[in-house]
């Protein structure tokens, strides 16, 4: 599955054309950047805050800010380093932010116990039978309970390596962290969840 | 390698990104210890878990919504941009430019009040008015030094000469030259009214006062050349000043002479500091230096069946620096040789037909 949504996204050539393309003036080159990337760094987004409404205004956030910042792309590194970076930062943010930690709380308040009864976000899906679409969100929605309890840092390597698929030098690439921090924080992430999942999948 | 050592590798193991010998070695373990490799199967299985999760896609309208907030930055934000982020900072330009009008406005509104007041002022009144500006009329503003010229201003005079400009007057009283057109209006009368005032301003030697500085105020030494010369000009522009306000006609000649009179001067003091032996003496007593000036200049008018109406000494030193007198016309030749003897003397010279029995009205501005 990763293998085709890789495919789908088009090489890092593609982008750097249209990115030249949108340099030249050609802003409906943007648009074509826009969707070719938009899933990954929504899904980014998603797993990262953990609620699709929040991720769907940090998505838009991260192209908005890239469309304002292409003019000035210097081709260091792939388009999708580069927006992946976007997407860590502005959720990084996000996370930090005191609003988003308000209404953390609050939703944690109001919603402890209904919580358990309801997956809380619908994800389309074509898969056939009803018991396996059950276990399926049971088992994503303990996933993303255990990925949102861990701290910003681990939670964005395990996303990027194990969600996303990327490389340990793009991880690097786009956290900034040198290759070992980039392997030990993801061991240690996967420790983390190992744990937090022990007996519940 | 013991287990925690394992542990810590089981991640790069999974992903095989492990060296073959370090592989290797932690195969060899794994194989060996049970609880080693159940946590690797747990890790397998998480990674699993992690990969297969169902990849939530961006709704279907997010490239329209993302449209939606992109296109006001090509149209209307733009618009927005360049109509209102300089504004921005044109307000405080704009702020600053209103705060400096309003208060130049008010500044220049509370000025005028006086002005306005004296124009508000009935008839009857401004003749008041203007006999008190004759009486005492400031000769020279210089903070510190208060100078009044004392004048017995008739009031006939001043009220038959009042009757014409009144109305052109009162016209005049609108502008803001207001003042300055009274202001001459009161010297014209007053040079009608008293035939004639002579304006001098002296300049004392420097050595004579040199010696009287370091007595009196131990602080300023003796006169250098460059204060003399700024004294020079002081004077210079005082007499400039006043000569304006004098008849027309009068005034290119005078300011010719007293520019004349101040070359002279400043050659004969500058390079001969030396002076008579008589003044050096007198010098030497510096207690009566002071007094010794004034005595001058009374002795001189009263040798010239004079009459001294005023002096003035100032504050600190006590010297005196301004007098009025009056003295026969024809005796005006000796008291400017007088003058000049105690220093550089600025002033109109000495005509030679002078009526006799005149009596003519000195201003003198003395200073160091």
């Amino acid at each position: 599955m990763k293998q085709k949504e890789k495919t789908s996204q088009g090489s890092a050539s593609e982008d750097a054309e249209l990115i030249k393309a949108f340099q030249a003036g050609k802003k409906a080159a943007f648009d074509e950047l826009v969707l070719s990337h938009k899933d990954k760094v929504f899904n980014l987004c998603y797993w990262f805050v953990g609620d699709y409404q929040d991720a769907n205004d940090l998505a838009q956030d991260v192209f908005f800010k890239a469309f304002k910042a292409l003019k000035n792309f210097r081709f260091e590194s792939a388009f999708s380093t580069w927006i992946y970076r976007i997407a860590v930062n502005t959720c990084k943010n996000r996370l930090k932010s005191f609003q988003y930690r308000l209404k953390k709380k609050f939703v944690h308040l109001n919603n402890t116990a209904a919580a358990k009864n309801n997956p809380g976000v619908e994800i389309a899906d074509e898969s056939s039978s009803p018991e396996i679409e059950l276990g399926r969100k049971e088992k994503s929605r303990l996933i993303q309970t255990a990925i949102n309890s861990l701290p910003t840092e681990k939670k964005a390597v395990v996303v990027l390596r194990d969600i996303e698929g990327l490389s340990y030098e793009e991880i690097s690439s786009v956290t900034g962290f040198n290759l070992g921090t980039v392997k030990s924080k993801l061991a240690r992430a996967r420790q983390d969840l190992r744990e937090k999942l022990k007996g519940e999948v | 390698m013991k287990c925690a050592g394992i542990k810590q590798l089981l991640s790069e193991y999974i992903d095989g990104v492990l060296d073959a010998q370090t592989k290797e070695h932690l195969e060899e373990h794994i194989s060996t210890c049970a609880n080693c490799r159940q946590e690797l199967q747990e890790l397998k299985a998480l990674v699993k878990d992690l990969g297969s999760l169902k990849y939530t896609k961006a709704p279907d309208d997010f490239i329209d919504r993302l449209h939606e907030r992109i296109e006001p930055s090509f149209s209307l934000r733009k618009i927005m941009k360049t109509l209102f982020v300089p504004m921005r900072i044109k307000i405080p330009i704009q702020l600053v430019t209103v705060t400096a009008t309003a208060v130049l406005v008010f500044s220049v509104i509370n000025l005028q009040q006086p002005v306005m007041q004296l124009s508000d002022v009935p008839m009857v009144l401004e003749k008041e008015e203007v006999k008190q500006e004759v009486i005492k009329e400031p000769v020279k503003p210089t903070p510190g030094r208060k100078i009044f010229v004392q004048k017995p201003a008739s009031t006939k005079t001043v009220a038959h000469k009042k009757q014409k400009p009144t109305k052109a007057k009162d016209i005049a009283l609108k502008g803001l030259k207001m003042e300055k057109a009274t202001d001459k209006k009161a010297f014209v009368r007053t040079m009608q009214k008293e035939k004639r005032t002579i304006e001098l301003a002296l300049v004392l030697k420097t050595g004579e006062l040199g010696k009287a500085n370091l007595q009196f105020a131990p602080k300023e030494k003796a006169l250098s050349p460059e204060r003399v010369e700024a004294l020079d000009e002081e004077s210079k522009a005082y007499l400039g000043s006043s000569s304006r306000s004098r008849i027309a006609g009068k005034v290119a000649a005078k300011e010719e002479v007293f520019a004349d009179a101040a070359k002279k001067d400043k050659k004969a003091e500058t390079p001969l500091p030396a002076q008579p032996a008589e003044l050096k003496e007198k010098a030497g007593e510096p207690e009566l230096d002071v007094d010794k000036i004034t005595e001058k200049l009374k002795k001189l008018v009263k040798d010239l069946n004079g009459e001294i109406k005023s002096i003035e000494y100032d504050n600190k030193q006590g010297h005196p620096i301004f007098l009025t007198a009056e003295i026969p016309a024809d005796k005006y030749t000796v008291f400017y040789g007088g003058l000049k003897e105690m220093g550089a003397l600025h002033g109109p010279t000495p005509a030679v037909n002078e009526n006799k029995k005149e009596m003519i009205k000195i201003k003198l501005v003395i200073s160091k």
